[in-house]
């Protein structure tokens, strides 16, 4: 690699300025510094709520990847039609307008064919790619995008529980005020993500204020290593110990906050014996029984007090129950003697979880915030990444909710609080107000969401016309299925009306993100043309037919840097914030923004006028501020609009760029909102089977079977495809984890972090408990292979550790480069995803969640042959 | 959906729904000029649409009768509407109505 030479600048300043990071999607604030119109220093911007001035490693970082010799810097065509892993693209330099001419072409025809043949797909790093690219496939009128690996990976359960159950996006310990918080395959507060540098503050702030922190994890991580105690816990069972301290508070101890579930949930709504809602012949409206009247009513024509939560009722001729007589009843069976067979937790552990658990919420205790009284519930269970990567990763993470829900801690007082789920708006302006409301049967319907699909009212499922199939499988927002072994069949069998044709791609990295390589370079063969907007030149940007030069996030603007509000704003009591992404320095070679690339192209294609519709209803600007017609507009110009449509037409962009962020006081009713907003959430999901019908419908007599048991209303216990394979030999659970050091595949070519990757025991190592290795005659930095019963495996070196389940085998993710093109990142750390599987199979057919743990066998690589 | 109670049959209002993205698209149109009796409502022009269009295009705006998905996003007079019973007044010489389908996700 080639010293760069940075030119010398004819500019002298000595500038400090205010925008956002990106090395992980937690986009904080930062300040950056630049001297002689060269970047010097990068910090966190005490003046933002989104990090208080804390920036972690990866962000000081930013720095050594903005100034890599490595970057893209011009459009490049490539001149080899072969495409395959390690096949050289044959990579020719060509012109902006070259490049912009041939993709406009082809786009332009696709549209008029068929526009739903264009595929996107973005990189969950840049947050505010989002928006951009929103608009410009509304615009197109394709149906068909995905987050890849980032998205896919992390969050059909967990988003989707925490958008029915709390409004939000993701959940969060209200640490200033939790005193107990239960952490199941999460990290909140203790690695990147979501208001990572805040909420690395708040988490340290409440452990030394004694908030008490469990971990339930197979391996001890960046959140047990600061926790009260970790839990170690085999892999993917984490709805058996939920359902079990569930049990454990409800029919050993009797302790639930029966008012929050009469007036908060469907807990009293009445379930006949065709697991459905008793409704009121007239209205339709599900009943509840009236304690006082004795008698069935509809549930908005009673008091919440008066709601009977137990017993069987008589009503029309029908024997029925309330839905929490059913829970009850349902958790009976998940004893902790029962849980300790499937989680490996003692079974005494389990109940002193339990007991713990539900003492600590203090059901019943009220507290004065700001003047305002509030229920009181200092107990929080966090669900994430690590419960919600498995196939059954629907009823692990509403398991874990229902401990929330029972106690009545969701969104209460030192419970657990959805991010941001209801805001009233800037004083001045009364914008962006957003607030949860009842929608059908009483169920709540979120204010916000990343999307406009929102996850409740449940959408009827159809034929589908999506090529990850979501408008069959409603209750999945990614899915698998653009990149499996069997998507052709699946469109075929199904009769997707169309076959995908052009993918269109924004800095991700699918070889190594999905799933194993050979499935998913299948898929990108598959494509007739390819785009690629790249920083480096990745694995998989090899499969592209063009790639265009991207500036980096310090190169480029955006008005929406960490909106909506209930994606990586910090949660709980504090400020409002709103900050954007501006430019620190101008691009050194040919790159350009992508928004600027997508207007552009939209320029060319003939759809103007339908980017500006589609801007205008994304970022709902207003009045002046609406674009107009077809009307050209640069995209400094729609952020201004953005911008001022929310705070005013003298809080513009330029006011922004100077001032970085506007700031404002949160208030207990936006906080705590649920105790003031008449709004219920499901402990009782009546939705399910009926959906399950309906899609059963569609799919069973094209051979597609729906198993009844991921459709029941009632969270279970449901093993993934590992628990139940048995082959002998292959006797560990490996999983991979987020690293704190690295974001995905993305930063392992920043020198400076690769450095502390190198120097942290378990970056790119393959972590195994010491007991278990021993036994199996391994020692500390063997190399071994880690390798499933199908064949599949990877190479790395063992670390031998006690902080691991036995049967765990954790690589930190997603290592393992091979590509020329990122020489840093080459050849370091383990390529996990090249065990899993990718098809039909392996994805949750409720929700297609990718089964992300699967049983594999360990020897040394020297004895295994071929 | 309510229906047009009273019809002024001898007035007459000009909606002109602009259509974007795929539903431009699926009617092969931008603008469609619909003549509308006053006191027409959102649903009614709807409802004038489809039977232009066929049921493939209201399928797309429609949730169930009388709702639309969330991801319809219809302006009237450059201000967001959802409500389909909403009266349709002219701004000007005509009631300005937008349409587009914001229907892909991408999870994250």
């Amino acid at each position: 690699m080639e010293p760069q030479v940075i030119p010398a600048s004819a500019v002298r300043d000595d500038v400090w300025i205010p925008s956002a990071c990106s090395l992980c999607y937690g986009t904080c604030s930062i300040v950056a510094h630049r001297v002689d119109g060269v970047l010097v220093k990068i910090e966190g911007n005490p003046e933002s709520a989104v990090g208080k001035g804390r920036l972690c490693g990866k962000g000081v970082s930013g720095l050594m990847t903005h100034y890599d010799p490595n970057r893209v810097r011009v459009p490049l065509r490539r001149t080899n039609p072969v495409k395959g892993i390690g096949v050289d693209p044959g990579w020719k330099e060509i012109s902006w307008d070259e490049a912009l001419d041939e993709i406009a072409q082809r786009l332009r025809k696709l549209r008029n064919d068929d526009p739903r043949r264009l595929f996107i797909q973005r990189t969950t790093t840049v947050t505010s790619s989002r928006t951009p690219i929103q608009v410009f496939a509304a615009a197109f009128g394709t149906p068909n995008r995905s987050s890849v690996g980032g998205g896919l990976h992390c969050g059909n359960g967990a988003h989707l529980i925490s958008g029915l159950m709390h409004a939000s996006w993701s959940v969060v310990p209200d640490f200033q005020y939790c005193n107990y918080a239960v952490y199941f395959g999460a990290s909140k507060g203790h690695s990147a993500g979501h208001a990572s540098c805040s909420n690395m503050g708040l988490a340290a702030e409440a452990r030394a204020r004694g908030m008490k922190m469990v971990v339930v994890d197979p391996m001890c991580n960046f959140a047990a290593a600061k926790a009260t105690e970790w839990v170690p816990i085999r892999v993917g069972t984490d709805a058996a110990l939920a359902l079990s301290m569930c049990n454990v508070m409800v029919n050993e101890l009797g302790i639930y906050d029966a008012p929050y579930l009469r007036a908060k949930t469907n807990a009293p709504y009445l379930i006949g014996p065709d697991k459905l809602y008793v409704r009121d012949p007239e209205s339709g409206k599900p009943l509840v029984w009236d304690l006082s009247l004795r008698k069935a009513q509809p549930y908005d024509a009673v008091k919440a007090q008066e709601m009977a939560l137990e017993r069987e009722f008589e009503v029309n001729g029908l024997l029925c129950s309330p839905a929490f007589q059913i829970l009850k009843t349902h958790l009976k069976k998940f004893t902790p003697e029962w849980a300790e067979a499937i989680t490996t937790i003692p079974a005494a552990n389990i109940r002193r979880l339990g007991t713990e658990f539900a003492r600590e919420a203090r059901v019943g205790s009220t507290i004065v915030i700001d003047g305002v009284t509030l229920p009181y519930r200092p107990v929080a269970a966090i669900a994430f990444r690590g419960s919600q990567g498995h196939m059954n990763s629907l009823y692990n993470v509403l398991a874990v909710d229902l401990l929330n829900q029972l106690v009545g801690s969701a969104d209460m007082a030192g419970g657990c609080l959805g991010f941001n789920p209801a805001c009233h708006g800037h004083p001045e302006t009364g914008r962006p107000a957003y607030i949860p409301k009842a929608g059908p049967d009483g169920m709540m319907v979120a204010g916000m969401w990343l999307e406009h699909d929102f996850p409740y009212p449940i959408k009827s499922p159809r034929k589908p016309e999506r090529m990850g199939l979501q408008d069959l499988f409603v209750m999945a927002q990614s899915s698998p299925f653009p990149y499996s072994s069997d998507r052709g069949q699946l469109w075929d069998t199904l009769h997707l009306p169309y076959r995908p044709e052009v993918l269109l791609n924004y800095g991700a990295n699918a070889l190594m993100s999905i799933a194993n390589k050979e499935t998913v370079a299948q898929a990108l063969s598959q494509f007739k043309f390819i785009i690629s907007i790249d920083l480096f030149l990745t694995e998989s940007s090899d499969f592209a037919d063009i790639v265009l030069p991207d500036c980096d996030y310090l190169e480029s603007l955006d008005s929406r840097a960490n909106f909506p509000f209930l994606f990586n704003l910090p949660g709980g009591m504090g400020e409002w914030c709103w900050p954007i992404k501006q430019p620190t320095v101008q691009p050194d070679g040919q790159q350009r923004r992508s928004s600027d690339i997508l207007i552009e192209l939209a320029d060319r294609i003939g759809m103007r006028e339908d980017l500006n519709a589609a801007f205008n209803a994304v970022l709902k600007l207003e009045g002046p501020f609406r674009l107009e017609g077809d009307r050209k507009y640069s995209y400094e110009e729609i952020c201004d609009a953005d911008l001022k449509t929310n705070f005013g037409p003298d809080r513009g962009l330029e006011w922004f760029k100077k001032n970085g962020v506007i700031k404002w006081r949160k208030k207990p009713e936006e906080v705590y909102w649920r105790h003031f907003v008449d709004v219920r959430v499901p402990i009782y999901w009546e939705f399910l089977p009926v959906l399950r019908e309906k899609i059963a419908a569609i799919a069973e007599p094209r051979g597609v079977k729906i198993p009844q048991g991921y459709y029941e209303p009632l969270p279970d216990w449901v093993p993934c495809v590992s628990h139940e394979e048995n082959n002998p030999g292959y006797d560990l659970y490996a999983f991979y984890y987020r690293d704190i050091i690295h974001t995905n595949s993305f930063t392992m070519e920043n020198p400076w972090l690769d450095e502390a990757a190198r120097l942290d025991p378990y970056s790119y190592t393959i972590a195994i408990n010491a007991a278990t290795a021993h036994g199996k005659g391994l020692g500390d930095g063997d190399e071994v292979w880690v390798e499933t019963h199908r064949g599949r495996r990877v190479k790395g070196k063992v670390h031998l550790t006690q902080a691991i389940h036995p049967e765990g085998v954790g690589i930190a993710a997603c290592a393992g480069h091979w590509g020329d093109e990122m020489p840093v990142a080459k050849g370091k750390g383990v390529f996990f995803n090249d065990l899993l599987e990718v098809d039909f199979d392996h994805a949750s057919p409720v929700n297609l969640n990718l089964d992300l743990c699967v049983k594999v066998k360990v020897s040394k690589a020297a004895e295994v042959r071929r | 959906m309510k229906t047009v109670s009273r019809v002024h049959r001898d007035k007459i209002v000009l909606v002109k729904v602009r259509l974007f993205g795929i539903l431009s698209l699926l009617a092969n149109e931008r603008l469609v000029a619909l003549d509308m009796a006053e006191g027409a409502t959102l649903g009614d022009v709807l409802t004038k649409l489809g039977g232009r269009f066929g049921r493939e295009f209201t399928d797309r705006i429609l949730r169930v009768l009388g709702e639309m998905h969330s991801y319809c996003q219809v302006f009237v007079n450059n201000t967001q509407v959802s409500d389909l019973d909403m009266e349709l007044k002219a701004n000007g010489s005509a009631a300005e109505v937008g349409m587009i389908l914001l229907m892909a996700s991408d999870g994250g």
